[in-house]
């Protein structure tokens, strides 16, 4: 059966861009608390809604991604490609 | 609640700010002055509401209910097991004669009310009667005029005259806190046949008086007595026009009273006052929603509500989201938010009386301090201001809705139906 080895490399550049998103939709937060005047208890309290726009830029930094791939591919552009590993016999003693 | 209280609840000091409030409160200015004196009552009629009024005058050291009268024997044996040594009458008219009795409480049905209360003064006796008065406008005047002759006491049963919620409410109406009231909706809603249990068919039209046209004018006279005198209290003014339809649409069980009225009341000024009771639905309940420019009131909830309340603010991010939205797609111009239902108001609201109403005490509704002022004004013989008045326009009122109603048209308030008494005098177009 085949899978995916991802790098840890990209594990952290994921982690990485996740982290920005937070970081940006922690600073919206922050803007808006100081914008309209809002109790600086906001910044705990408008979590949830932090972490929904954490989730949607991160969604809009995948589709991003993902059209870049999709034209650069157009173009005949082939960007790194992660190993396919295929399980064997053989080797299967090093995933048990 | 006793009388004690009742101040305290109203944060009136003393007896001498009584009158600036509710004039008629000042039944109780002479409470210390009277303190060694007694009165001794007659009852009239001890049915339920008798006995209800009974128990309060059984407990008031200042009166002995000594007698009672009625034709229905039942009666008289349950308000013995509240006062044991008052002697029983069948006819009213032997009470009557006794002339040790100093007043009368009358809690009969309506269609007798008159004539009971008309031998009372001819007996020179002090009157409370239960609302409403009598059962025609032309009876109402006459009793009016009976009692400014004899000068007797003459109280009537608009119990809200002496509840703390609405005398504390209307103060504030009254110094215009809550705008210009333009609009009163007094309503009462309830969902049962209004019917009593009768131990032989014979007795059905006794006890289930509320229900047939000989005796009683239904709805109107039961209850938007009470309601109708609230919104005239608030507007200090009298209605100049009134029309209405009414019908029976549910309880198709024999009576011939309505269970669905809705009444409109138009005041000189175009002011409205609307009233409207159901039997077979009760959801809103009763109410009497006074509308000011500048906040509600509800007194049965009671409650106030001010107009500019305005509700927590959303979070900072979603404001911001939402000036965004703005920005993005704008604002829609040509049509505004006209297809936005102006839904009713969140807004809490704030409690009369600091907190809420505890509607389990019996006679917190003003009825106990009304038994009590009554008791008062007998001890003294001396008649407060305004409450004659008050009990006199609440029946006309409902006897004219109802004429409004049975007729079909709209009625103007007749002139020959008018007393000398302010504001309503100056009022009046």
């Amino acid at each position: 059966m085949p899978y995916i080895h991802i790098p840890s490399r990209r594990i952290r550049f994921e982690l990485l861009s996740l982290l920005v998103c937070f970081v940006i939709g922690m600073g919206l937060n922050v803007y808006a608390i100081l914008h309209y005047g809002a109790p600086l208890k906001e910044l705990w309290t408008s979590i949830l809604y932090v972490l929904e726009a954490t989730a949607v830029l991160y969604g809009v930094w995948i589709v991003l991604r993902l059209l870049v791939y999709g034209i650069a591919r157009l173009f005949g552009y082939k960007p790194k490609q992660y190993h396919r590993h295929r399980r064997h016999h053989h080797s299967s003693h090093r995933y048990n | 609640m006793d009388r004690r209280q009742f101040l305290k609840d109203l944060g009136i000091a003393g007896a001498g700010a009584l009158a600036l409030t509710s004039p008629w409160l000042s039944a109780f200015a002479t409470v210390d002055d009277s303190a060694h004196e007694r009165c001794r009552l007659g009852m009239i009629g001890p049915g339920s509401r008798g006995r209800f009024l009974l128990g309060f005058l059984a407990q008031n050291p200042k009166c002995e209910v000594v007698a009672l009268a009625d034709i229905y024997q039942p009666s008289l044996e349950a308000a013995l097991d509240i006062v044991p040594t008052a002697k029983t009458y069948k006819d009213y008219r032997e009470l009557l004669e006794d002339k040790s009795i100093d007043g009368v409480v009358i809690a009969t049905p309506l269609n007798t009310h008159y004539q009971i209360a008309m031998d009372a003064f001819e007996a020179g006796k002090h009157v409370y009667c239960e609302k409403a008065i009598a059962y025609t406008m032309e009876e109402t005047l006459a009793l009016y005029k009976k009692h400014v002759e004899t000068g007797l006491v003459f109280f009537t049963g608009q119990q809200r005259l002496f509840d703390p919620r609405y005398i504390k409410v209307m103060d504030m109406v009254h110094e215009g806190i809550f705008g210009d009231i333009n609009a009163v909706h007094a309503y009462w809603n309830r969902n049962n046949d209004w019917r009593r249990d009768v131990p032989s068919p014979e007795l059905e039209r006794l006890i289930n008086w509320r229900l047939y046209k000989e005796s009683s004018k239904g709805l109107m006279t039961e209850l938007a007595c009470h309601q109708l005198q609230v919104g005239t209290w608030a507007l200090g003014k009298l209605p100049v026009r009134v029309m209405g339809t009414g019908a029976i649409t549910h309880w198709k069980d024999g009576r011939e009273v309505f269970d669905n009225v809705h009444c409109i009341y138009e005041f000189d000024d175009g002011r409205q006052m609307t009233y409207a009771s159901v039997i077979s639905n009760k959801f809103y309940g009763l109410e009497e929603q006074l509308l000011g420019s500048l906040g509600n009131v509800e007194p049965e909830r009671g409650k106030f509500y001010f107009e500019d309340y305005a509700p927590a603010p959303a979070p900072a991010f979603v404001q911001m989201l939402m000036e965004w939205e703005d920005k993005i797609w704008g604002a829609n111009t040509f049509a505004g938010s006209s297809w936005d239902p102006e839904v009713a108001s969140k807004n809490p609201g704030e409690y009369i009386m600091g907190v809420a109403p505890d509607r389990t005490i019996p006679g917190s509704d003003g009825t106990q301090l009304l038994t009590e002022a009554y008791v008062e004004a007998v001890c003294t013989k001396h008649q407060p201001p305004r409450i004659a008045e008050e009990g006199y326009y609440a029946t006309q009122l409902c006897l004219i809705g109802h004429e409004a109603i049975v007729q079909g048209k709209a009625l103007t308030f007749p002139e020959n139906m008018k007393i000398d008494y302010e504001p309503y005098a100056t009022s009046v177009a």
